[in-house]
This record gives structure tokens, C-alpha cells and sequence, in this order.
């Protein structure tokens, strides 16, 4: 996929985030470009026949825009990655055998992002802490319970599991299985959006999410 | 290419048995190498961690700790306050940015963002220092910033300014052989041939003839409540009410704002934001228009010319000519 890889071979960059230390440049994606999810998920939803491929789709936008960003930031970011998505399609539409007129039409339409946008607003701590509360609302109860246990009264993975009673690989996978619903959930945005993609999140957790990988 | 519910899955397994504990160099170099080996793994990994650390905050109100707006306390770390203070900026951004996306970016090159508008197109474009940019019909300009200066150069059309101050970085905007030099203020630049028009509503800007050396004949400071008319190398300055500022800026709302004037003047005006062009006949020469317009309803625009004063559209080849009578 990538044809250049930028990516330095050493980084422990998640310790460096524990450290207070990160890249700048996944900082600014952090900061800049994944609370652009939500837009980004709707607008490859509304004109991507093929719901199957949006989570990969949307793989393939941020790759494109870490990669082609690393040594100069855009000005305007948002409008920087709804072109690189843009782009993407049309690249995608050309492969494609059989393509929808109406396809061709929508993404060539000037205003084809106009309905995607979230309202305009910026959020405050407080909106920004009930939205975390929704994500965490719409995992299954045993995931949440372990969540809780984890995130919110801080014990450990191993006194999560004496505590419930459970193998600590099973919490183990409850973490990560959490960590990927909150992420979608918490980045989907709108309300309407949040239960809908966690949940058809949730179903492609419980497929391939927990699986082991030792 | 590995699917990308696969590369989330892997990615929240290496976060969740790091999070197990009993964390060995041996595993972070393996890590390492999993992150190291496609960017789609890094960026995995990035997303997953930055919304579990946002989700300490959760811990704030568990204890029954009354909820803290803004709390200064949980995430410690440069990247977390980052991330708390701008997170959701870029979402105003995107509204903004997308609510009319009116041609695709043509290009981005190492030195410079192109951006345009069709005719009756309008964009707004936030940008990276905090600025503001609003984009008028029929525009094209290019954003090129550096460390030394946020540039902007109008080709064409009409844009609206608000500028975010930084004194390290001047915003300039160049157009026409002038330039208008900013640091954080509110102002508007206008090119539509030959002219240059520049309206500053809040702070103020120099403005300052190309080529020429500096000094008095060639630079001035112009104030909000302002508006400059440049034409034929002549700049004249002069103040204006704040109604006329608000109606010459009305494009910013897709209004047009009209204070009675000759028909001729709002067809141009018209013209600048509809394929379709008018022409006005001698005999509505003297029809005098007043009111606020939506710039792109020109239908609405022609049959309340048609009641209000008997003024009909005639097709004239692929324009339409405004008689009377």
C-alpha cells in the first residue's frame, strides 16, 4: 500500500506518550486529524456503495495523510483530508470494473461534503467528557464492568480478574476489545452517529476483535 | 494489504497486554518492530491511545467528584493538554471547511495551497495558526506560509481575512501589486480587474505598493472602519459607516445588500456570482434597486424586477437583457 514508508525503525513512541514525550508529527495527527473521524467515517458512508470498505477506506486516508504530511503540515488541515479522501475515491472508481453513474456524479457535485459536517462548534470539557460517558455507555456490560474496574478505580489487570472472577487473558482481551469501541465511539461524533458505528463497530469486535494473537 | 479491522484488532492487543503489566524490554522491541513495520500499525496504535488516555478523565467523576468543566488535572502531559484544547477545534474547522466546498483543491506543492471558487461559489477555510479565511465567489488565491510570513496571494475575487495574531509572523496579502499587511485583524481584499478594494473591520493593516522604495507615498496604515480603492496605481483611503462596511461584506452571509442603486451596479454584482450574465437595456438604465438578495437566486432577483417595476429578461444570445416596457 504505502510505497514510502517514513517511519523512523525505532520509536517507542506509546512510552514516549506515557513519558510526555511524543512526535510531533503523530501529536499533530492526534491533534489535527483524527477529530475529523466522525466527518470523514459519514462522508465515505454516503458515497461509498460498498459498506464493507469504509473502516479500510478510511485506513487508507490517514495513511495517505500521515505519509504526505510528515515534513509539511497543510494550512487548512480539514480541508487537506477530505481532499486526500477525494482523491482516494476517484483513484478506487477508476479501478473498478463496474462503476454507478450516480457515484461519478456525487463525487465530481461541488457541495458533496455539505451534508457531513458536524455542527459548528467547538466542544467544551464538559460535552467532551459526556461524549467519553456515550462511547462508554455502548460497550457490552461485561466490557464496560471491566473498563471500570480498570480505568475508573485503577486496578490492576490482575485484581480485575480476581475481582470478577475471570482469566486474566479474558480481561486482557476486555481491554482491548474497550479500547477499540471507546476510539470509535468517542471519535464517531454526532450523537446519532455514535450508536450506530459503535455498534456495527462492536459486531466486528466480537468477529475478529478479540482474538489472540499469541 | 491487511484489513484494517485486523490492524485495530492487533494493534488494541499489543495496548491492552502492555497494559497487563510485566512489560519487558524484550516486548517493547517487538512492539516496536509491529509499529515500525507499515504506518497503518502506527497510526492504529496512535488513535487507540490517544482516546484511552482521554479516558482517564472518566476517573474524575467516579468518585463522586463533583464534574470540573475544564479539569487541569488529569492529563498531565504537553500532548494531553493538546489534545484537551484543540481536540474538537478541527471539527468547527471541518464544518466550516466542508459546509461549502465549492472546487476541489488543485494542488498542494512544497510552497503553496491553491484554492478556488466557481462562480457563486463561496469557501470557508480555516487554517492552521487560528486564522480565518472566507472566500467569495469566483476567487482564487494561494496560501504559502513559511516561518517567516503567512503569505497570501489573490490572484482573483474576494476574500475576508480574520487574522490571528502572532508578531513573529506577519499575514500578508498580495494582490495586484499591493500588499496588505496584517497581524491580527479583520479585513477584506478585493480583485476584480484591475482594481483592488481592501475593507478593514477590526484592527488595522498597512498597505503598501510593490516595487516602489517604502516610505510615505508608497505605504499607509489604514484603520478599521476603513476602505481602501485602488485603481490605476492611485490608492484612495477613506472612512466609511459601518452600514456600508456590513453591506459590502453581506457576501459572507450569500447575501447581496443593495442601498439604492442604479440597476446597472447590482447586475454587475449579480454577474459576479451566476453563469447566467445580465445586461441592462437603456431603457431600465434608470431603475433603482434597494434591499438585500440571496447572490445565487437570480430568479428570485428577475421576477421581482418582472412585478416590482416591469423590468423583463429577454434572452440575448447566451445572456439576458433587463428591458422596460
Amino acid at each position: 500500500m504505502p510505497q514510502s514508508l517514513t517511519v523512523p525503525t525505532k520509536l517507542d513512541f506509546i512510552r514516549d506518550l506515557k513519558e510526555k514525550r511524543i512526535d510531533p508529527h503523530d501529536r499533530w495527527f492526534a491533534d489535527q486529524v483524527l477529530p475529523l473521524e466522525g466527518a470523514l467515517t459519514r462522508f465515505l458512508r454516503r458515497v461509498w456503495p460498498d459498506a464493507a470498505e469504509i473502516e479500510d477506506l478510511r485506513q487508507d486516508v490517514y495513511v495517505r495523510v500521515y505519509e504526505a504530511t510528515r515534513n509539511r503540515k497543510p494550512i487548512a488541515t480539514s480541508y487537506y483530508v477530505f481532499a486526500v479522501a477525494r482523491n482516494l475515491l476517484t483513484d478506487r472508481l477508476r479501478r473498478r470494473r463496474v462503476v454507478a453513474i450516480d457515484l461519478v456524479a456525487d463525487l465530481a457535485a461541488s457541495n458533496v461534503l455539505s451534508d457531513e459536517v458536524p455542527a459548528d462548534r467547538v466542544l467544551s470539557g464538559r460535552q467532551e467528557l459526556a461524549r467519553l460517558e456515550r462511547a462508554l455507555a455502548d460497550l457490552p456490560p461485561r466490557c464496560r464492568e471491566v473498563f471500570r474496574l480498570r480505568k475508573i478505580e485503577s486496578l490492576s489487570q490482575r485484581e480485575v480478574a480476581e475481582r470478577l472472577g475471570i482469566a486474566q487473558s479474558t480481561v486482557e482481551k476486555h481491554v482491548a476489545g474497550a479500547m477499540r469501541l471507546l476510539a470509535t465511539g468517542f471519535l464517531a461524533g454526532t450523537e446519532a452517529d455514535t450508536t450506530s458505528s459503535a455498534n456495527s463497530e462492536r459486531d466486528s469486535v466480537d468477529d475478529a476483535g478479540i482474538t489472540d494473537r499469541r | 494489504m491487511t484489513p484494517a479491522s485486523q490492524t485495530d484488532a492487533e494493534a488494541a492487543a499489543w495496548l491492552a497486554r502492555r497494559d497487563a503489566g510485566e512489560w519487558q524490554p524484550s516486548d517493547q522491541a517487538a512492539l516496536d518492530d509491529w509499529a515500525s513495520a507499515c504506518t497503518a500499525n502506527r497510526i492504529a496504535l496512535l488513535r487507540l491511545q490517544a482516546v484511552w488516555d482521554k479516558a482517564d478523565r472518566l476517573r474524575a467523576i467516579a468518585g463522586s467528584i463533583a464534574i470540573v468543566p475544564e479539569p487541569e488535572t488529569e492529563l498531565h502531559s504537553e500532548f494531553g493538554r493538546a489534545l484537551r484544547r484543540r481536540w474538537y477545534a478541527p471539527l468547527t474547522a471541518v464544518a466550516a471547511a466542508i459546509a461549502a466546498v465549492a472546487a476541489p483543491l488543485l494542488l498542494i506543492d512544497e510552497r503553496a495551497e491553491v484554492y478556488a471558487t466557481p462562480v457563486g461559489g463561496f469557501q470557508r477555510l480555516p487554517l492552521a495558526d487560528g486564522s480565518r479565511v472566507e472566500i467569495n465567489t469566483d476567487t482564487r488565491l494561494e496560501l504559502r506560509f513559511s516561518e517567516e510570513e503567512r503569505r497570501v496571494e489573490l490572484d482573483q475575487g474576494e476574500a475576508f481575512f480574520d487574522v490571528a495574531s502572532d508578531r513573529t509572523r506577519p499575514f500578508v496579502v498580495s494582490t495586484g501589486g499591493y500588499r496588505v499587511i496584517a497581524v491580527g485583524t479583520a479585513f477584506s481584499v478585493r480583485k476584480l480587474g484591475g482594481t483592488v478594494a481592501v475593507i478593514v473591520t477590526e484592527g488595522r493593516v498597512r498597505l503598501e505598493r510593490g516595487g516602489g522604495p517604502e516610505g510615505p507615498g508608497n505605504s499607509a496604515l489604514v484603520s478599521a472602519g476603513h476602505v481602501v480603492n485602488v485603481s490605476e496605481a492611485v490608492a484612495v483611503v477613506r472612512p466609511a459607516p459601518a452600514e456600508t462596511l456590513a453591506e459590502s461584506l453581506s457576501w459572507r452571509d450569500g447575501l447581496l445588500v443593495f442601498n439604492d442603486q442604479p440597476l446597472g451596479e447590482v447586475a454587475a454584482e449579480f454577474n459576479r456570482y451566476n453563469r447566467r450574465q445580465l445586461l441592462v437595456d437603456p431603457s431600465a438604465a434608470d431603475v433603482v434597486v434597494g434591499g438585500s438578495f440571496r447572490a445565487t437566486n437570480l430568479e428570485g432577483f428577475l421576477r421581482l424586477l418582472e412585478h416590482g417595476f416591469g423590468v423583463r429578461p429577454e434572452p440575448a444570445g447566451d445572456r439576458l437583457l433587463l428591458r422596460r416596457g
